[in-house]
């Protein structure tokens, strides 16, 4: 059961190949383009959902930060339905692999800070700096934000990791616990698959929510350099 | 196929590749060196161990190894592999 318990998290191969390259792309086919002036049913859905979550996160924004508005979406689109999707059972879910979400922290990060250093130099510098600070503090201020500054993009990519990645392990042992007790206990099984619902529950939200909480936080990140 | 990628692909997108993108473009290179610096040091640090564990088995002395040393560390390697699954 040890082996087992990480098996899902390695990169999967079909025939020597690997393939994750097709299931990373493989929920852009979920999301048509829409064509027509008046759509599908799926199709409206989905518009009207971006809609939605583009007036609320781009609302902040000034000209400069909603020309991201595509990258936005796109990003919190992926993210959210790469997570839902990783809850089929036996699928593989991309964003439990630290080396992906590093690769989309770091750039956008990067991106964010390019843009506040190129557009708005003084602004951009004075973040490194709160106002207000005694005189004293002032370098060890200054150390503390550029260190939290650079560990934005870690933060970023190790939250999305970390929280997908538990989440499909509790479900894969507390799973696994209620099978081998329905041999022993019906009562005990039963609770322990009451508690697995609820958690499946759980880790729909948990989904969504990172997709929010990682685009939201680029969103944040963009703001504060625009 | 190149046409109607250009035509479906890059016109639409082209505003955003060029202009808007740039900084992201920035990191995208940034995020590249990183990787080519991890695994370039994760490669040196392979060979090392390599180098280290022939010249402390007696092979190699000046970088060379003959085709009769090749076979004998072959053979010690997989009576190591034999030795651990009698083991088990």
């Amino acid at each position: 059961m040890n082996e087992s318990l990480f098996t899902s998290f390695i990169t999967p191969t079909m025939m020597g190949i690997p393939i994750v390259v097709l299931i990373i792309m493989f929920p852009s086919i979920l999301f048509p383009s829409p064509s027509r002036l008046v759509n599908n049913r799926l199709v409206s859905i989905q518009q009207w959902l971006v809609r939605l979550t583009s007036k609320q996160m781009l609302s902040i924004h000034n000209h400069k930060g909603q020309t991201w508005a595509l990258m936005l979406m796109s990003l919190i689109l992926f993210i959210g339905s790469t997570n839902l999707l990783g809850l089929l059972p036996h699928s593989f879910t991309p964003t439990t692999q630290l080396s992906m979400n590093l690769g989309m922290a770091i750039p956008l990060w990067t991106g964010t800070v390019a843009i506040g250093l190129r557009y708005k130099t003084k602004a951009s510098l004075a973040h490194f700096l709160p106002q207000g600070t005694p005189f004293p503090l002032i370098p060890m201020l200054v150390i503390i934000e550029t260190i939290s500054l650079f560990i934005q993009p870690m933060a970023l990519a190790v939250r999305l990791t970390a929280n997908i990645t538990a989440g499909h392990l509790l479900i894969h042992l507390i799973g696994g616990a209620t099978l081998a007790l329905t041999s022993i206990s019906t009562i005990t099984a039963l609770i322990t698959f009451t508690i697995l619902v609820l958690l499946t529950i759980l880790e729909f939200a948990v989904a969504l929510i990172q997709a929010y909480v990682f685009t939201l936080l680029v969103s944040l990140y963009l703001h504060d350099n625009t | 196929m190149l046409q109607s990628l250009i035509k479906n692909v890059w016109i639409p997108m082209k505003p955003y590749y060029t202009q808007v993108y740039q900084e992201i473009w920035l990191g995208m290179g940034l995020m590249s060196v990183i990787i080519y610096k991890i695994r370039s040091a994760d490669k040196r640090s392979k060979a090392l161990k390599g180098k280290i564990f022939a010249s402390s088995n007696g092979w190699g002395t000046k970088n060379t190894i003959t085709p009769f040393q090749d076979e004998v560390y072959h053979c010690l390697q997989m009576c190591k592999v034999q030795w651990g699954y009698l083991r088990t």
